[in-house]
């Protein structure tokens, strides 16, 4: 077992660790964060995406041990203060919701987009969620959501 | 997916990280941005008993301007390098290959090094253990057969790399450590075109770093890559061109790379000799991209047909000749 130390949200978090778990395991599986969701598990489908650092990860392909020490920011850490994310109130204006899976990678994808880019162009934001596959909405609303959270 | 259990060896520098290397040899495998080592462990295709993980070993996360060429650590993440200015503004097609790699989660995690040392990839061999055991062991898994083509003397097995065939192409060099001794060699050397063991590199070493020389004057270059959607796919053909133009409007030189189409990356030398010292004219390209056309060698192991790819290769070769010298 291994000592893994990150910031959760916002918030310090010590957990002992297999040298083997993945993020998305220690995430799910330890911490009770089932916000973020496994899919494919190869890194393809984007749907256990969360900020490393600020930055996209897919979560099924990060040893968890990689986190030390490093900031983590998952779906559940969007809301605050009892507020849903300009992010999350856009997608449930826009029906970029359907079945959900993908939404909280989708979510993580959008946020370190807008974090970089306030003004993304369209094409900004589809190459910002082209590593996230949605199979029910198709991507025109998503992207309209996501436009709509943006300064425009 | 669960991975197989291994023992996780964090290194403080280059040289502990050598020396893990030298005593697990072929039992530790190095992880950097894991996207593909990891891939590969779920699949088990690998299960080393030691992984030696480069995250804390600094001093191969850079990237600097050394006599008007670029040193790239072999940790730079593939977002790094296309958001470098001295890579964008003074060697745009690496920058253009490392933004075609995969998808931004990918690009956030995968490194340079790890771009460059993909293994070979083939329909048959990317699988879970449960999907081949179906089938039984191919040349690339330590069987005697090849799936792909019946009767094949050798593994097919093809490399799917992007930013291999730019750099390459800009005359590209990695430095390789290993305890106690280093070397330089032309990044086109890395590639053994064995399927089974298609890196020149020994278990105990490590790629520190890329070297890609001065531009040459007027020197520009182009990226072009097929692939089944505009995203996160593997190459299914790819083209390098780079291509200087003197102040008479003469090629002084071209040189045209070709990835996925072949068990390693391939340079296209015809090309290079029907362009240089020439007025590049549209049907002097065209005769470039029949020589790539000649070179390249699919196997029906990725994606889609061989046979469209290859013609495709034709395509892909002619814009990034012709896209290369417009830009410049």
């Amino acid at each position: 077992m291994e000592t893994l130390t990150m910031r959760l949200n916002g918030e310090e978090v010590t957990v002992q660790v297999e040298a083997d778990a993945l993020l998305i395991d220690v995430l799910r599986e330890r911490l009770g964060f089932m916000g973020t969701k496994e899919a494919c598990g190869e890194g393809e489908c984007g749907a256990c995406t969360v900020l490393l650092d600020g930055r996209p990860v897919t979560s099924c392909l990060v040893p968890a041990r990689k986190a030390h020490g490093r900031e983590v920011l998952t779906v559940e850490g969007l809301a605050s203060g009892g507020e849903l994310h300009p992010l999350q109130k856009a997608f449930i204006e826009h029906g970029a919701v359907q079945c959900g899976y993908c939404t909280p990678g989708m979510l993580m994808s959008a946020k370190a987009l807008l974090d970089r880019n306030l003004h993304p162009t369209d094409e900004e934001i589809r190459e910002a969620i082209s590593g996230n596959l949605c199979r029910c909405t198709g991507y025109v609303k998503i992207v309209e959501a996501i436009k709509a959270a943006s300064a425009g | 997916m669960r991975l197989p259990s291994f023992e996780h060896l964090e290194p403080r520098s280059l040289e502990e990280a050598l020396g893990f290397l030298a005593k697990h040899k072929e039992q530790a495998k190095i992880i950097a941005g894991g996207t593909e080592l990891l891939v590969c462990m779920k699949h088990g295709l690998l299960a080393p008993a030691y992984l030696v993980n480069l995250k804390a070993v600094r001093e191969l996360d850079f990237v600097s301007e050394d006599d008007g060429g670029l040193r790239i650590g072999a940790l730079t993440r593939l977002s790094t390098l296309s958001e470098t200015p001295a890579v964008r503004e003074r060697f745009p097609v690496v920058a253009q290959a490392a933004e075609m790699v995969a998808a931004p989660p990918l690009q956030a995690m995968g490194t340079v090094a790890g771009n460059l040392c993909l293994n070979t990839r083939c329909f048959y061999y990317n699988q879970s253990s449960f999907w081949r055991q179906a089938r039984g062991a191919c040349y690339k898994t330590g069987g005697d057969r090849c799936h792909v083509v019946k009767g094949g003397k050798r593994c097919l097995a093809t490399y799917q790399g992007d930013i291999a065939p730019a750099l390459i192409a800009l005359g590209a060099t990695l430095r390789m450590v290993s305890n106690g001794s280093e070397r330089e060699i032309p990044l086109a050397e890395l590639y053994t075109g064995k399927g089974r063991r298609p890196l020149a590199l020994e278990p105990d070493e490590i790629v520190a770093e890329v070297r890609v020389p001065a531009p040459f004057d007027g020197m520009a270059g182009d990226y072009q890559k097929l692939r089944l959607r505009g995203s996160m796919d593997f190459p299914l053909a790819g083209a390098a061109a780079v291509l200087s133009r003197n102040g008479s409007g003469v090629c002084s030189r071209a040189r045209v790379a070709l990835t996925a189409v072949g068990t390693g990356p391939l340079v296209v030398e015809e090309a290079t000799q029907l362009l240089e010292g020439q007025q590049v004219t549209e049907d002097l390209v065209a005769q470039a991209a029949e020589a790539a056309y000649e070179a390249a060698r699919p196997a029906s192991n990725v994606g889609s047909d061989a046979s469209y790819r290859r013609k495709m290769v034709r395509v892909l070769t002619r814009r990034a000749i012709l896209n290369a010298w417009r830009k410049e």
